[in-house]
């Protein structure tokens, strides 16, 4: 009776713990064995940027914060500069440039370079095939992966590479009215905005450096000041002025004259008919807008190729294989083109150069805006082969009896005959080059809403290999053969 | 020392957790596949016997080569136009279900409704799944969007344009690529349908 009792008060024990056990053990067990079905979401673009500036470049990338420091993606800024290949292997990635080996282990605070360790200060973070850095190591980090000189300003997010630099000096012309020459080392491509009191040129694509001061004083009584400072990768040069002031451009962009309005309104000659040749008007009270209407003064600086690389942001695009979305192909290789472009003497401007969402208006209103010769949709995909330039699937409309405005859902209509043959010269020579193309027409936006000749290209490996098409060798000889089609349809352009 | 009946309980506990955890993972791997088997059954893949037979003409895409392919078939259609062109692209849905289908499209893409209005105007509702699950990428796009546009303008005279709607709203793109804000002008449509036919 005694063993009965006590087998009965062992089995009382056992189920009166059981159900506690699993109250407390399961969940536990449960979280490390499960799959990682939900992982964490990393977190979002923060909206900052780091503007690089580099021989071969410039561009701008975005930074993630993650554990209350600011991360940048080091293969961002080391693909526009040269040819970059990659590898992961587990938590480790292994980068080449050029002849630059170089490792990354997720977690790890040290970076090997060239055999050597280097201190990053703080966790790297290696996923989908990508490493974040911090911010603050891009200083170590750069000089040694690609043997350039590497200045960072770190506050403003502005990143100089292999010495590239804009300065700039200040002088007031006093007569026959008070005026300020701005004199660049090179040609610089502000916007310019009127303010109560200023006149403010930013410089989001120039590696303007001051020579030193902060802040000019002038013996002026029209313009008495100049600020310069620097904020989230861009340049800013404030001139103060007691009345309206207006910019204007001379010596190929290397020289910005600020004067007031009347003053310049008087020097103008009598503006021509037809759209954005508007005369701000001539007023000497403040505050004013009347210096910021475009193209008025500031004459437009003429951007031939606007290349728009398609998707970006949230919007990724086709998923071309696992971990290669779409936005990252179509922005590598508008960087490559766009390189390619300029080495050919052809001004090319990206419409997106960083991973930022772009909504299709947007994308048309920009490239209207920049009054480019040519726009290029970059887009990519891994089905077929070769690549496949696409026109607009409006009918073309005749250049006659066109107004100053255009419709906006068929802009395009009536460029449809240079689009026509910029698309014919781009085919031809990416034939002419062993690559397979094809030319259609598509109903794809925003190309019925730009105003001049525009295609949209879709590259597809050359086989079935899809890796190929983030290969910078692949991509550079796609770029050579688009670069050549588009400076072809230029000359037929002049000449017609 | 720690008792017999904790060591006992310790163990069931951790069997039972282990097991737990297989378990939850087959149910989710599971329920992961549902969706899709469900929407296979919602495909419709003959159209209704209901209505009288007629020849019709379909442009089927062909991704292989990035062609249009007309071919004729007859099958069973209802009299009443707007039933009748709906049942028509959900035919021509049907065709992308095959086997070996050369275009196929995704699990539990439907026609929802076709309406037309003033005698020219078509617009096409399809459902959500047919979007939400479409390949991305500028000619898979087109080419959908270029068979059920032309398929509906060769079977059903006098429609001059054609809107594709989502679940009855308008989406500025199918996957990201092919334009779906815009009214597609048939006229238009033929001539490129024209340049895709196979050589």
């Amino acid at each position: 009776m005694r063993r009965i009792l006590i087998i009965s008060e062992r089995f009382r024990k056992l189920f009166l713990g059981l159900p506690f056990g699993l109250i407390l053990v399961l969940p536990a067990i449960s979280v490390l064995t499960l799959p990682a079905a939900n992982p964490v979401p990393a977190s979002s673009p923060n909206g900052k940027l780091v503007a690089v500036y580099a021989p071969q470049a410039t561009f701008s990338v975005p930074t993630q914060d993650r554990n209350g420091q600011s991360y940048v993606g080091l293969m961002d800024i080391l693909q526009p500069l040269g040819t970059l290949s990659s590898k992961t292997d587990g938590n480790k990635l292994k980068l080449r440039f050029g002849k630059a080996d170089a490792e990354f282990k997720d977690g790890s605070t040290t970076a090997k370079i060239r055999g050597k360790s280097l201190d990053v200060g703080a966790p790297l973070v290696v996923e989908n095939g990508r490493v974040l850095v911090p911010m603050a190591s891009l200083l170590t980090l750069l000089p040694k992966i690609t043997d350039l000189p590497v200045d960072f300003h770190a506050a403003s997010r502005r990143l100089f590479m292999g010495g590239v630099s804009t300065r700039f000096s200040a002088q007031v012309i006093k007569a026959p009215a008070g005026r300020l020459v701005l004199t660049f080392s090179s040609p610089v491509n502000p916007t310019i905005a009127s303010e109560p009191g200023q006149l403010r040129l930013t410089f989001q694509h120039d590696p303007l450096l001051s020579n030193g001061a902060a802040t000019l004083t002038f013996d002026d009584k029209t313009i008495p000041a100049l600020n310069y400072r620097e904020d989230n990768g861009a340049a800013e040069i404030g001139v103060q002025g007691t009345v309206p002031l207006l910019a204007r451009f001379s010596a190929d962009r290397k020289t910005i004259t600020v004067e007031p309005v009347n003053q310049a309104v008087a020097q103008m000659p009598h503006p021509a008919t037809g759209a954005g040749t508007t005369a701000p008007p001539a007023t000497s009270s403040l505050p004013t807008i009347a210096a910021s209407v475009p193209g008025a003064l500031v004459p437009p600086v003429r951007v031939t190729v606007i290349i728009d690389a398609g998707h970006g942001g949230s919007e990724r695009g086709a998923a071309l294989s696992e971990n290669l979305a779409e936005k990252d192909v179509t922005l590598s290789f508008a960087r490559t083109l766009q390189r390619v472009l300029q080495s050919r003497g052809v001004s090319a401007t990206l419409l997106r150069d960083s991973d930022v969402d772009l909504t299709l208006e947007q994308r048309a209103i920009s490239a209207n805006g920049s009054r480019a010769q040519f726009y290029i949709s970059i887009h990519a995909t891994s089905m077929g082969t070769g690549t496949k330039i696409y026109t607009s699937l409006l009918p073309p409309r005749s250049q006659e009896n066109r107004g100053p405005f255009l419709p906006w859902g068929s802009a395009q209509s009536s460029y449809a005959a240079v689009s026509q043959n910029l698309a014919a010269s781009l085919t031809a020579e990416l034939i002419r080059n062993s690559l397979s193309a094809r030319s259609l027409s598509a109903p794809l936006p925003p190309l019925n809403h730009i105003a001049c000749a525009a295609i949209a290209a879709e590259i597809a490996p050359s086989g079935t290999d899809i890796t190929q098409l983030n290969s910078a060798a692949y991509q550079e000889q796609v770029a050579n053969a688009l670069s050549a089609g588009i400076v072809a349809a230029q000359k037929s352009q002049v000449t017609q | 020392m720690i008792p017999r009946h904790m060591k006992i309980t310790l163990s069931l506990l951790v069997l039972a957790a282990i097991a737990t955890s297989i378990y939850v993972g087959i149910i989710e791997r599971g329920a992961k596949q549902v969706p899709a088997k469900t929407a296979e059954l919602e495909r419709p893949l003959t159209p209704p016997v209901a209505g009288r037979s007629e020849r019709v003409t379909f442009y089927l895409a062909d991704d292989a080569q990035g062609i249009l392919r007309r071919s004729e078939a007859v099958i069973n259609l209802p009299a009443e136009p707007t039933e009748r062109d709906r049942e028509l692209l959900r035919a021509l849905l049907g065709r992308y279900t095959d086997k070996d289908t050369i275009h196929s499209l995704p699990g539990g893409a439907d026609i929802r409704d076709v309406y037309i209005v003033n005698g020219n105007l078509a617009i096409i509702d399809v459902n959500d799944a047919f979007a939400d699950g479409h390949r991305s990428g500028i000619l898979v796009e087109e080419l959908t969007v270029l068979s059920l546009v032309e398929t509906l303008a060769a079977n059903q005279p006098g429609i001059t344009r054609v809107k594709i709607l989502i679940d009855g709203k308008e989406r500025e793109t199918l996957a990201g690529h092919a334009d779906l804000a815009e009214f597609y002008d048939v006229a238009s449509v033929s001539r490129l349908v024209a340049q895709l036919q196979p050589q």
